[in-house]
């Protein structure tokens, strides 16, 4: 039987940010459940609206900040050795009767398997191939789907302010006040957990950290000269949101969404420990650990150091990346 | 103040109604349905059909949902688990205060280790300590806690009898109290990630509070390093420690499944986690409204210190 | 090995792990649904309340007359009366266990049947069939039933239920005098006796925590179980001294007890479990008297399933033992499914598919490969362990695992074969050669299967039998689930929209317990209540019958069954390597129904 633990105490977000400004009421994604509309306005400075500068910006963070690179390298190592390892180390990992037949189960690390065996027979490393893939596909969809529809649906909620902004902000608050693992446990034993299905509840429960954010931002925005003008000149409000609040905004959603994938994959292995992730033959780090944690007292180490490490490395090398990203935003916004 | 505090309690209530409305659907959404797995495998057509009509699962959803709130409020009924074969409230009575001793003794462990560090972080700022600390609570922080619990356990009580296998196993804390040697591990697991957040945050917080002006104004006139630090970046930062305080109140009272799964304790955690996959309707409609009310009461309790202690919020207009 | 040496000790505390989720909850021996279960009964109630009948001689599921309340009980050669004298048993209020308390049992039964958690309606089994009961004297009581039965039958699977209740419980208010609610002393079957002991029911069962008119009324009963002197009314070998809500159970010798074995220990405590690796912890730990080693971390596998020979070395002052419980491993198809735009209940109904499936099921490489050998082969309804109630057909495979004949079996009935992928019906038709009635050409043999995670090595064997059907083009969707969202999907139900389910394995066995004599009579018959797969056919209806109601041997029934494969068959798994203390002798040969008998228990020096 039997993250978790990350998601009942932050709604959903790893180390907390950095408030984007000093003295606002968007302290940072954890107090997020702190009523906004209440609080000052963010003191945003003027919103670029060149996409090229952002990108630039972008590049510099990562000649700048060290362990950025060391977590991007990383991340890249981790892509390459789930998709292009198998084509050099293949080995079954869907066929339970052949894993069985063909070799004996629970192996310690041997010439014919590096890292062992596990309790069906698996490749351990091929395993780790096959479970990364699921484990990073999940991350970065549910983050990339999570992230993309908070934002567009606080710019929305933001822009149009009023009786929208309060009706929108109160559902955000409502799914806020339901503890997520609560919601992640009833939905995963409703819908049959496949790898669709876990994106889909793990956005669902990454989407209203960036709305907040985003619609906190746009607040600000709204009130800035350069889009009371541009409404002036006539331009329509599609317009506004997109050129000009969603590239300012991007720096806070790309951030956020890189704090976000880490958080996934950790909530898809506290799924996998309760027995709720991926189903067999497929599989992902958090559900190999959590097998493997039924093993490791019987001393079958390498059952769950491989997906341990892997999934510390991975969520530390996004958090490095996060961090960096932010860290060039904050000097980026005091900069104007 | 008081025209914003009332608001926010309304809505409080409103929040707890909506959040109440969408678990009870969902709960009752589950597949396979509440009867089955509260009668058994063996349960006849007719015995499916009484426990249905007996427990209104054969009325509109929407009377279920009265009928429900009706109870709750007017009668303080959560209503009965077969599973449990007790009340609902009886059960959670009994957990509730096991599940705030474990997870909150390691909230306040974690406090009080990461405001500390969180100082000693800004003080020694971009020295090796500093690079050391901020490794070592990333590291923890991406461990899953499952992990972390798993090997404390094996290493430090299986393989070696320092400590308890498990949590203890009294009834009323104070036995829980009494069982140290039960009680170090799971509340080293438990505040071993949140102590990594928390000294983040600090950090942060700290280094933030340190660039504001009204700080460098004081070091421009002459304050030494450590009175400015204590006076007053600490204090505008014990306003992100309250919040955060606040904001862990849900966790407290939800306890935290996976660690007491590790570490066998029956605590609220648990107890939800079990009801859901029990398909036990009643259990798990009640753990979510104890887990919503103190999550709503921690948020609102943030926003009111928040506003009462921050000047600046409280004149802030939208 | 059991240990052997040292010296008896009297007195002593021993500690016995519950299987994690499976806290008693029930104390009134008169479960309803939900509560009627092994953790219940047989691992609680029935240390306090010995039943009628004790099943379970050593190893083997046989009636047990030295731990019985009655003797052996006495059929009329025209089998429908039953004589049966009672053994001297006391309550521990002074009373004697007498013949009334058996009918005061069967009054309750017959008033409150349709909320008792074994009544099998339908078939004319106890209480339908029992047209009279009385104590024909203090120590003798009589049963007239309605129609001849096999006696056999009828003491293994109707008598098996009932337990005798003292007169003390006879009450409808706490403090009421006993036998002042009626239900003790009223005459069988009639109105007035009905309507006493519905109320007596409704008062003892919301004693116990559960009002059967009312459940939501709040009630917090675990607190009062060791205190409440209701229950305290014993006429076993223990008396409760402490119950808690998450399952910490004490239980302390009962000094009036006149049954055979006495207690040698001071203490008897249950403790209970979230999860296996807790319990594992545990043992390891060594906190646990009685505790057992999960089959997963078995270290090495055995080549003879009844004899434990791994141990884990971190162990040394446990030994291990290992018993089978008398049940069967299976899983349903279901015959009215309306999946696969209505085909799949009909290629399920088909007969060689069944067989192809039951082919592709690799038996012995599962047993070695993911029960570690410990587990035996299994060919019909009939527990394979031990193997007296296996007729020679059933002793060995009819269909043993044999890729090519399954691929032969399907492609000679009309499917064209894709191996690992999906075969497809190319001749329809009912004729000799072709898919069925019903079946359309094109029809892919695709079909869902939703399981229950939770035990590791019952997943692994699902996944190795779905790569195993796969390799013949049976392609087998599968999803996973709880437990009690797959038994609460595995209904029974009429063709139409919402039977869809297909197949479901909740990972679980059918205990024949209280339906020790293992007819099938809830299983297989038509319309039987946990006939979940809608599973009909005339010969098995007249077989059941057959045994219940006539002398007719156990074999014929047994031998078709293991050929129509209204169920697929599973191996049977060991279930439970229990790991006991070196010093703890006397809990070896355990009771294949996991009764437990602390009595027999001792600590030695």
């Amino acid at each position: 039987m039997p993250n978790g633990d990350h998601g009942d105490e932050f709604r959903g977000s790893a180390v907390p940010r950095l408030p984007l400004e000093p003295g606002i009421g968007d302290l940072s994604s954890m107090i997020s459940a702190v009523e906004e509309s209440d609080y000052s306005i963010p003191e945003g400075g003027e919103a670029t609206t060149s996409g090229g500068g952002a990108l630039r910006q972008v590049a510099r963070v990562f000649v700048e900040n060290k362990l950025a690179v060391v977590g991007l390298a990383v991340i890249v190592f981790m892509v390459l050795f789930c998709w292009l390892g198998p084509v050099f180390y293949s080995t079954n990992q869907t066929n339970a009767q052949q894993a069985l037949v063909s070799s004996t189960a629970n192996t310690a690390p041997s010439a014919q398997h590096i890292l062992g065996t596990d309790n069906a027979g698996y490749d351990m490393i091929g395993r780790l191939m096959f479970g990364g893939k699921n484990s990073l596909i999940v991350g970065l969809a549910a983050a990339a789907l999570g992230t993309l529809f908070g934002a567009l649906y606080g710019a929305i909620s933001g822009f149009f302010g009023g009786w929208v902004d309060a009706l929108m902000m109160r559902i955000v608050d409502v799914l806020l006040s339901i503890p997520p693992l609560f919601l992640l446990i009833v939905a995963a034993v409703i819908w049959h957990p496949s790898v669709l299905v876990l994106i889909l509840i793990i956005a669902f429960l990454s989407w209203l950290i960036p709305a907040r954010l985003i619609r906190g931002e746009t607040l600000t925005l709204r009130v800035r000269e350069y889009v009371q003008s541009v409404k002036v000149m006539g331009g329509s409000r599609r317009r506004i949101v997109l050129r000009h609040i969603v590239p300012n905004a991007i720096g806070t959603i790309v951030v956020n969404a890189t704090f976000q994938v880490a958080d996934a994959i950790l909530f898809l292995a506290a799924l996998g420990f309760l027995g709720l992730g991926v189903q067999p033959p497929q599989t992902d780090w958090g559900s190999m650990l959590s097998n493997g944690v039924n093993y490791a007292i019987s001393g079958y180490w390498w059952e769950i150091y491989p997906a341990g490490i892997a999934i510390v490395l991975v969520v530390v090398a996004f958090n490095f990346i996060g961090d960096a990203l932010r860290d060039s935003l904050e000097v980026r916004l005091q900069q104007r | 103040m008081i025209g914003f505090t009332i608001r926010r309690i309304i809505q409080a209530f409103v929040v707890i109604i909506a959040v109440m409305l969408l678990v009870f659907l969902l709960a009752h959404v589950i597949p396979g349905g509440a009867a089955r797995a509260a009668l058994g495998p063996r349960a006849t057509r007719l015995q499916i059909a009484q426990f249905n009509r007996l427990n209104n699962y054969d009325r509109p959803i929407i009377v279920q949902f009265w009928l429900y709130i009706e109870g709750l409020i007017w009668h303080h009924n959560l209503g009965y688990s077969y599973h449990y074969n007790q009340g609902v409230t009886a059960v959670i009575q009994e957990r509730l205060p096991k599940t705030l001793v474990l997870v909150g003794i390691s909230t306040i462990l974690a406090l009080v280790v990461a405001v500390p560090l969180g100082i000693l972080q800004v003080v020694r700022r971009n020295k090796p300590v500093d690079y050391a600390l901020t490794a070592g609570s990333f590291i923890f922080y991406a461990m899953p806690s499952f992990l972390l619990g798993t090997l404390l356990i094996l290493y430090l009580a299986v393989d070696v009898h320092l400590f308890s296998v498990e949590a203890p196993q009294g009834q009323t804390v104070g036995s829980i109290l009494a069982d140290p040697r039960g009680l170090v591990l799971p509340e080293v697991t438990l505040a071993a990630i949140t102590i990594a957040s928390f000294s983040r945050y600090m950090r942060s917080s700290m280094m933030e509070a340190m660039t504001e002006d009204y700080v460098r104004t004081a070091r421009a006139k002459g304050a030494n390093t450590t009175r400015v630090l204590f006076f007053h970046a600490l204090r505008n930062a014990i306003i992100p420690i309250v919040t955060l305080l606040g904001l862990s109140i849900p966790a407290i009272v939800s306890g935290a499944v996976i660690t007491e799964t590790v570490f066998n304790f029956p605590g609220m955690g648990l107890l939800t986690y079990q009801a859901a996959t029990n398909t036990d309707v009643p259990m798990l409609l009640g753990t979510a409204f104890v887990a919503t009310v103190a999550t709503v009461i921690g948020s609102l309790a943030a926003d009111i210190i928040y506003a009462v202690v921050d000047p600046r919020v409280r004149y802030a207009k939208r | 090995m059991v240990p052997t040496g040292g010296t008896k000790q009297a007195g002593g505390t021993a500690t016995w792990a519950e299987l994690p989720g499976s806290a008693p909850n029930m104390i009134f021996p008169f479960d309803p649904s939900g509560f009627f279960s092994v953790p219940n009964i047989n691992e609680f109630q029935y240390l306090m309340y010995r039943p009628l009948y004790w099943f379970g001689q050593g190893a083997t599921p046989n009636l047990n007359l030295s731990l019985s309340v009655g003797k052996e009980p006495s059929y009329s050669t025209d089998g429908k009366t039953i004589t049966i004298d009672l053994n001297n048993y006391k309550w521990s209020n002074g009373e004697t266990v007498t013949a009334q308390d058996v009918v005061f049992w069967m009054n309750m039964m017959e008033a409150n049947k349709t909320i008792y958690g074994a009544y099998v309606p339908g078939i004319n089994a106890i209480p339908d069939d029992v047209a009279n009961v009385v104590a024909t004297s203090p120590s003798e009581v009589t049963f007239t039933l309605t129609g001849t039965v096999n006696p056999n039958w009828y003491t293994y699977n109707n008598l098996s239920q009932v337990t005798p209740l003292p007169k003390a419980w006879d009450i409808t208010a706490t403090g009421g005098a006993p036998g002042s609610g009626g239900c003790f002393s009223g005459a069988y079957g009639t109105t007035s006796t009905d309507a006493a002991c519905v109320k007596v029911f409704t008062f003892l069962a919301t004693q116990a925590g559960y009002d059967p008119a009312n459940p939501k009324a709040a009630n917090n009963s675990f607190s009062t179980y060791a205190t409440n002197p209701i229950w305290q009314v014993v006429d076993g070998p223990w008396h409760l001294t402490n119950f808690d809500a998450t399952g910490n159970i004490t239980m302390e010798p009962n000094p009036s007890y006149t049954g055979p074995v006495k207690p040698t220990l001071a203490k008897f405590v249950e403790v209970p479990y979230t999860a296996e690796p807790a319990e594992y912890n545990s043992v390891l730990g060594g906190k646990l008297d009685v505790g057992y080693l999960p089959l997963a971390n078995e270290p090495k596998t055995t080549s003879n399933p009844l004899v434990v020979t791994g141990q884990d070395p971190r162990l040394s002052n446990y030994y291990v033992n290992e018993y089978y419980s008398w049940a069967f491993s299976y899983f349903p198809l279901n015959f009215n499914s309306s999946g696969n735009n209505g085909v799949a209940g009909k290629i399920i109904s088909q007969l060689y598919f069944r067989q192809a499936m039951q082919t592709l099921v690799d038996q012995p490489d599962i047993i070695t490969k993911v029960f570690k050998g410990y587990g035996l082969g299994q060919y019909g309804p009939i527990p394979p362990q031990p193997p007296t109630y296996l007729s020679a057909a059933a002793k060995t495979n009819p269909y043993p695992y044999n890729p090519a004949a399954a691929k032969a079996l399907l492609s000679s009935h009309g499917w064209t074969v894709k191996p690992g992928g999906t075969d497809v019906c190319t001749k329809a038709g009912s004729g000799a050669g072709e898919c069925g009635a019903g079946i359309p050409a094109g029809t892919p043999l695709t079909f869902n299967l939703q399981f229950a995670t939770g035990i590791t090595t019952q997943t692994d064997a699902v996944n190795d039998e779905i790569s195993s059907w796969d390799s013949a083009g049976i392609h087998i969707n599968e999803t996973t689930s709880t437990f009690d969202t797959v038994i609460g999907n595995a209904t029974a139900c009429t063709p139409g929209p919402s039977c869809t389910w297909e197949m479901e394995d909740w990972a679980g066995e059918w205990v024949y317990s209280p339906d020790v004599y293992p007819t099938g009579e809830e299983l297989f018959a038509t319309g039987a209540v946990s006939n979940y797969g809608s599973y009909s056919d005339p010969t098995t209806d007249n077989l059941i019958k057959g045994t219940d109601f006539s002398n007719q041997s156990l074999t014929n029934y047994e031998n078709y069954l293991v050929k129509q494969l209204p169920v697929i068959y599973l191996p049977a798994q060991v279930q439970s390597l229990t790991e006991i203390q070196n010093n703890l002798r006397g809990v070896t040969p355990q009771n294949i129904f996991s009764a437990l008998t602390p009595e027999n228990w001792y600590f030695v020096k």
